[in-house]
């Protein structure tokens, strides 16, 4: 798939189809694309949880008011901020580290999107919950979760301004 | 007092969607109030399955929750259709109650 039409095509998709798990060679290549995303410095410094046990979905998606679903796997990225603190100092703690998830995670949805799965974003959630329920250590910060499925809705695409955001050489207020 | 059994299938879902409520009472302090109605709805919805639990769902239950969808959708299509729809959704749920 030409990776503009994945990146033209993609929805965040918030009903899935309840007909089995999703194959784990799919998984695999998710996780293979998140782990090809950039980091600043080469920290490297995310986690990620895949999660597709169907009781500790219904209690991630207690804790997770924005969580679609229910999806039959959740994609936890999360970040070791220690490991970002070491590699990228205070700029890797308080902007890279969320920047690199956020690319990764994009990664996710494009490769999902290229292998016929759903996908959508989920940031409203409650951390400490969230840690608790995947038994994540201290130092390991959960940033965004990804749900994951076979879509069982195709949503229309939102408008999306253009004009309006972009300036050249120097900015223009709209 | 700590409880002595399992929740069952009701308590379970009914705990499931107080869980839920609660949590989006804590994130929605550092949300935005757009996401308020969304919770509630989804709370709704939440209510509904509990419900379904007991009484394996009617065709009513079952129409309620594909409107309470219809309404969490259209907030994509703008404000004013979110308003409309909900306007429309709690006309119905007087004449149901």
């Amino acid at each position: 798939m030409d990776v503009f039409d994945a990146i033209r095509g993609r929805r965040s998709v918030r009903q899935y189809r309840r007909d089995g798990p999703i194959d784990a060679s799919d998984i695999d290549r998710l996780i293979d694309a998140a782990v090809w995303a950039p980091s600043g410095g080469n920290a490297q410094s995310w986690r990620f949880v895949v999660v597709e046990d169907g009781e500790r979905i219904r209690r991630l998606r207690m804790v997770s008011p924005g969580m679609p679903g229910p999806p039959p796997c959740v994609i936890a990225v999360c970040q070791d901020i220690e490991q970002a603190q070491r590699r990228g100092a205070r700029l890797g703690r308080e902007k890279l580290a969320l920047c690199d998830s956020a690319m990764a995670a994009q990664n996710i949805l494009l490769a999902a999107y290229a292998a016929g799965l759903g996908t959508c974003v989920v940031a409203s959630f409650h951390a400490e919950a969230v840690q608790q329920v995947l038994k994540l250590p201290p130092e390991v910060e959960p940033i965004l979760l990804v749900a994951v499925g076979r879509p069982a809705e195709t949503p229309a695409a939102p408008s999306r301004m253009r004009k309006e955001v972009v300036s050249r050489e120097t900015y223009h207020r709209t | 007092m700590k409880p002595t059994t399992e929740p069952d299938g009701l308590e379970r879902a009914l705990l499931e969607a107080v869980g839920y409520a609660v949590t989006s009472a804590r994130t929605l302090l550092d949300e935005t109030a757009t996401y308020g109605p969304l919770r509630l709805l989804e709370t709704a919805r939440r209510i509904i399955d509990a419900v379904r639990v007991t009484t394996g769902g009617s065709i009513r239950v079952d129409d309620l929750y594909a409107k309470i969808d219809a309404a969490a959708t259209s907030l994509i299509e703008g404000e004013d259709a979110f308003r409309a729809h909900l306007d429309t959704l709690v006309v119905e749920l007087v004449r149901l109650a």
